[in-house]
C-alpha cells in the first residue's frame, strides 16, 4: 500500500510539473509492429488460458505462514546479502534521482 | 479459496497490458507506467505461487522487486524530467542522439 501510493504520487506529481500537451502521436508502423508482437504473445498465452488441468491442491496455510516473523526470519537468514544490495541501490537511486533533476544553471 | 489458475490468468493479462503499452505508446510516463505494471503482474505471480506451495521466498522476493521498481521509477522520471526540459517533448521517437 504504501508503495503504491509513493509511487502514484509520484507519476502524479512528474505529469502535473511537465504538463505534456501535444503528445500521442501514432504511427502507422508502430501498430502493425505492436499488433504482431501481441498476436506473438497472445499465441504463446491462449495455450495456458485454455489448459484446464487442476493443479494439486496447495499447501494448507498455517497460522504463521506469511506472518511478519516468518517473512522477517527469511529475510534476515537466507537474504541478507540482497538485502544489503537492496539498500545500496536505493541510496544510489536516491542520489542519482538529485543529480539528475537538479537544475543546472 | 480460488485457484492458483485464476491468478496466473490475471497477471498473465497485466503483464500483456504492460508489454502492448510499452510497444504502443508514444509517451516516456506512459511507458514507465506500463514497466511498472509489468513489474507489479510478477510479483502477483510470485505472490501467488508462495502461498500454493506454502514457502515464504516467493513473498521476500517480492520485497526486492518492489525496491527495485522504486529505484527504477524515480531514476526514470528524473531522467524523464531532464530530457523534457532539454527538448520539451516527451516522444521517444525524437530521441536518436545515440543513433548511429
Amino acid at each position: 500500500m504504501v508503495y503504491a501510493g509513493a509511487i502514484m504520487v509520484l507519476f502524479l506529481f512528474v505529469i502535473m510539473f511537465l504538463n505534456p500537451v501535444d503528445l500521442e502521436r501514432q504511427r502507422g508502423l508502430w501498430w502493425g509492429f505492436g499488433t504482431i508482437l501481441s498476436l506473438m504473445l497472445a499465441c504463446v498465452l491462449i495455450p495456458m488460458f485454455i489448459n484446464d488441468e487442476s493443479p494439486a491442491d496447495p499447501v494448507a496455510a498455517t497460522d504463521i505462514f506469511g506472518s511478519p516473523e516468518m517473512l522477517a526470519k527469511s529475510l534476515f537468514n537466507d537474504f541478507v546479502l540482497p538485502f544489503e544490495i537492496a539498500s545500496v541501490l536505493l541510496l544510489v537511486a536516491i542520489i542519482g534521482a538529485v543529480v539528475l533533476a537538479k537544475r543546472e544553471h | 479459496m480460488v485457484p492458483l489458475n485464476y491468478y496466473l490468468i490475471l497477471s498473465a493479462v497485466i503483464f500483456a497490458i504492460g508489454v502492448i503499452g510499452v510497444l504502443i505508446r508514444r509517451n516516456l510516463i506512459v511507458v514507465l507506467m506500463s514497466i511498472e505494471l509489468m513489474l507489479n503482474a510478477v510479483n502477483l505471480t510470485f505472490i501467488a505461487f508462495s502461498r500454493y506451495l506454502g514457502s515464504v521466498e516467493g513473498q521476500v522476493v517480492v520485497f526486492f522487486v518492489m525496491a527495485v521498481a522504486a529505484a527504477e521509477a524515480v531514476i526514470g522520471l528524473a531522467i524523464v524530467i531532464s530530457v523534457f526540459r532539454h527538448r520539451q517533448s516527451l516522444d521517444p521517437q525524437e530521441m536518436q542522439l545515440l543513433k548511429w
